[in-house]
């Protein structure tokens, strides 16, 4: 506004000094052609100063970045109501959306990345079975790991028992591929109580124990699936057996796999506290989740180990990530898995188009 | 593509504590928790201060990703919310910029008259990605403009200014 109030003193400036000239010019001449040039000469300079004045004007005020830019931008604006509209968004939105323009650093979290999709589900790539339990078969640890979830007895119509969908977990996902569908447990064992093991609390997530009774004999047992170092930490078990599956772990981490190892417990379980377990509610299931994972690690045999490929990322990544790096956009990638697996899966993946 | 392969900078993060030095120099982050993401984007935000730079997190739907972002997106310039397997952009994508629920990529991109590339690109990063072309766009757009109109007014005021030089009110009458 003061850029206008500038411009129009000049203009007003201009006229009155213009128009004194033409005042002291036509007082010399007399006759009526004189008095017209004169007139011209005041229309000349009258224009004269307005673009002047325009000029300084246009170089002093603000351009309308936003209504312009917008104008250009929307091909759709036709009408002065469409323009008015435009440019109202615009001013909303514009705050917000620039700042996206200024980035240059950005932290992605893995799972962002990831396919979730239907049909590209984790799968598992291999069973480690630990040598001193010759009598374990592979699919044996494959149905510890299933009993886990409780989705699969809740089994839904399909034809094939599957109800993968429900699945969330990707290593749920996985061994029930694996499996076939997993519609014969549920007819032979029943999850009786779902619990955590561990120390830190980043573990629990990952490391499950549950309580589960087979229908047939009403016999109950237990059975833990959890990452390798906390598992085998958590489970006392010989050296040898401890370093074979360790040595196992790291290859398959560093192959890009996500391993899990799977324990049972032989030991017998305490009827009262199974019985009562039943009655109990969410709250108490809590504490006894905490109770659970100060048991002791005596009875526990490890079977096995477990390596998942989870799912692969979105066939967009790789281009995503090479059009930022040309935006000079700086890429991190935060992912809760450790570091073996997050540098395979970046090698693998995500940064495969800088080899 | 013929870049030079670069061996992948992994570090590995139990607490916040590993990250309170500014600068830091990582592609990947292992063993992320929420809080220390939060303390990699702070120490990013530092390394940028007083400048017009800025830090963005993206982040997944799942309840897990959202904890471990939480506290990063409160720390970041720009947070980023990404739901990788919707429809497009007219549900598929939820952007939040700098924490205002209203934000939506689908909006901006109907509103700004987005062009179909843009429109029809897949959620999630893709989305980011568009969005962010878009804006550097719409800078470099009305910096070109900035520039015209200073181009233009210039070549005004020279005019007039030799215009003025050059003649007097004398050279207007015969």
């Amino acid at each position: 506004m003061s850029c206008v109030c500038l411009g129009f003193v000049v203009f007003v400036v201009l006229c009155v000094s213009v128009g004194d000239d033409a005042g002291v010019a036509g007082g010399e001449g007399t006759d009526d052609t004189e008095n017209a040039r004169e007139t011209d000469l005041d229309a000349v300079s009258f224009f004269a100063a307005l673009s002047f004045a325009a000029a300084l004007v246009a170089a002093t005020v603000p351009f309308p970045q936003r209504a312009v830019s917008s104008l250009i931008t929307n091909e759709t604006v036709k009408t002065l109501g469409d323009l008015k509209t435009t440019v109202f968004n615009a001013k909303r939105n514009n705050r917000h959306w620039s700042h996206l323009a200024f980035v240059d650093a950005v932290v992605v979290d893995a799972s962002a990345l990831m396919s979730c999709s239907k049909n590209q589900n984790a799968k598992v790539a291999e069973i480690y079975v630990a040598s001193g339990h010759p009598s374990v078969a592979p699919r044996d640890l494959l149905i510890c790991a299933a009993l886990f979830s409780r989705w699969w007895d809740d089994v839904s119509d399909n034809a094939d028992g599957s109800n993968a969908n429900d699945v969330s977990n990707p290593a749920d996902q996985a061994v029930h591929a694996a499996l076939g569908g997993t519609k014969a447990l549920s007819e032979s064992y029943v999850l009786v109580r779902k619990s955590t093991f561990g120390e830190n609390e980043s573990e629990s997530s990952e490391n499950a124990e549950c309580l589960l009774r087979r229908l047939g004999d009403d016999s109950e047992f237990r059975v833990r699936r959890g990452d390798p170092l906390s598992t085998l930490r958590e489970c006392s078990t010989d050296e040898e057996t401890t370093e074979e599956l360790l040595n196992a772990s790291d290859t398959c981490k560093r192959a890009g796999l996500y391993c899990l190892v799977v324990a049972a417990h032989h030991g017998a379980v305490d009827k009262t506290e199974t019985e009562t377990e039943t009655e109990r509610t969410e709250c108490d299931r809590a504490s006894v989740s905490v109770a659970s994972s100060q048991t002791p690690a005596a009875g526990w045999t490890v079977l096995g180990l477990i390596a998942f490929e989870l799912g692969p990322l979105r066939h967009d990544t790789t281009s995503v990530i090479n059009q930022l790096e040309n935006l000079g956009v700086r890429f991190i990638l935060a992912t809760e898995s450790d570091a073996a697996v997050a540098a395979a899966t970046a090698r693998r993946a995500i940064f495969s188009f800088r080899k | 593509m013929t870049r030079e392969f670069r061996e992948i900078n992994v570090m590995d993060s139990h607490d916040a504590s590993f990250f309170d030095a500014p600068g830091v120099a990582a592609d990947v982050i292992a063993n992320a928790t929420g809080a220390s993401i939060g303390s990699l984007v702070k120490a990013l935000r530092e390394t940028r201060r007083g400048t017009q730079r800025k830090v963005a997190v993206v982040y997944g739907s799942s309840r897990k990703s959202q904890n471990n972002f939480a506290a990063a997106a409160e720390e970041s310039d720009v947070s980023f919310l990404v739901s990788p397997n919707g429809p497009g952009l007219d549900g598929g994508t939820d952007g939040r910029i700098d924490r205002d629920p209203g934000f939506s990529l689908h909006r901006v991109a109907r509103n700004l008259g987005s062009k179909p590339d843009v429109q029809t690109a897949v959620p999630g990063m893709a989305g980011l990605v568009g969005t962010m072309c878009e804006a550097r766009a719409f800078i470099k757009k009305t910096q070109l403009l900035k520039s015209l109109q200073l181009k233009t007014s210039l070549q005004l005021l020279l005019f007039y200014g030799v215009a003025c030089a050059a003649t007097s009110p004398d050279d207007f009458k015969k």
